[in-house]
């Protein structure tokens, strides 16, 4: 009976201590910090030429104001849709605004806001990084808007808002 | 050696071979995640370096479990955005250790395994690396997922 004691208790050293694998996913994270600006390059002018009083007057984008929009996430690039300049004993003036963009700072056919000024631009993103834009601002003087204007000089002032999450 | 004799011997032979089953024991580990490895804010263009020392951005995971064990990260080469973008991530000699219960953290090669003793307690495996953001990084939240494998045999 001996050697069946000593087989059983061989067979019981023998056995090993079961090897086994264990996996855990573990979690890595970052956060690219926002970059975006604008920079006016160009006012919007009517120019030198004068205006005449009921006679409609109008700046293509190309020809008008201009805004730089760098950014390294997609925003909306905005701007009213009219303004009212200011002119002589408070007189008021009304400019409406037609806005345009391309990539370069050269362009002579911008493409149009496809909802206005109000409604907005979306910078594109391309692939991994972000880039620069540029917003061109061209305004019409409608005939009804000047038939009565007192004469003088008009100036005003608008804001092209760029909107986007902040990280 | 009767046929009775016999017989008791066989019992005996099964209950001892039973038993000595029963002394296979599947070792088990315990793996948690402690704290994820946290780059933080990257600016464009910025490496960002975070040491197996940097007590609040490293990663930690803790092994539990008895004697010793092998251990290796699946390190990934970049954190993505849900929009696609892509971040590279480098892991250099240095940049991942391990630290035994009552000892001094070690690094180890970070393509290889490293073995990690859990007899005296936790063990714990701290993982640094760097970010690398491009020029033109587009902004957002960046993740990615490593895994850490752990056996009682080396591989």
């Amino acid at each position: 009976m001996g050697r069946p004691i000593i087989l059983a208790l061989l067979l019981g050293v023998a056995l090993p201590v079961a090897g086994r694998a264990q996996s855990l996913p573990v979690n890595a994270h970052a956060t690219v910090t926002s970059s975006v600006s604008i920079a006016r390059l160009a006012d919007l002018s009517f120019g030198a030429v004068a205006l005449v009083p009921g006679v409609p007057a109008t700046v293509s984008p190309a020809n008008g104001g201009m805004a730089r929009v760098d950014y390294n996430e997609p925003t909306t690039v905005t701007a009213p849709a009219f303004l009212m300049l200011g002119g002589p004993a408070g007189a008021l003036l009304r400019v409406d605004l037609v806005c345009a963009s391309h990539a370069t700072a050269t362009a002579t056919a911008p493409v149009t806001f496809p909802a206005g000024c109000a409604g907005g631009f979306a910078t594109p993103i391309s692939g991994n990084v972000g880039g620069t834009h540029y917003v061109y601002i061209g305004g019409t003087l409608a005939a009804a808007a000047s038939n009565a204007a007192l004469a003088g000089s008009y100036a005003g002032s608008f804001s092209v808002t760029v909107t986007y999450v902040v990280y | 050696m009767s046929r009775r004799t016999a017989l008791r011997s066989l019992r005996l032979l099964a209950l001892l071979v039973a038993l000595g089953a029963a002394r296979r024991v599947d070792a088990q580990y315990s793996v948690t995640q402690v704290q994820p490895l946290a780059f933080g804010y990257l600016t464009q263009g910025v490496t960002e370096v975070v040491r197996f020392t940097d007590t609040f951005r490293r990663g930690v995971v803790a092994l539990d479990g008895s004697g010793n064990v092998w251990v290796r990260v699946t390190l990934p080469t970049a954190l993505v955005s849900s929009q696609g973008g892509a971040i590279p991530l480098q892991f250099l000699a240095g940049d991942v250790a391990s630290q035994d219960a009552g000892k001094q953290a070690q690094s180890f090669d970070p393509a290889g395994s490293t073995r990690v003793n859990l007899t005296k307690g936790t063990a714990l495996l701290l993982i640094g690396g760097r970010a690398i953001p491009a020029v033109s990084q587009v902004a957002g939240t960046y993740s990615a997922t490593m895994i850490v494998v752990v056996s009682s045999t080396k591989f």
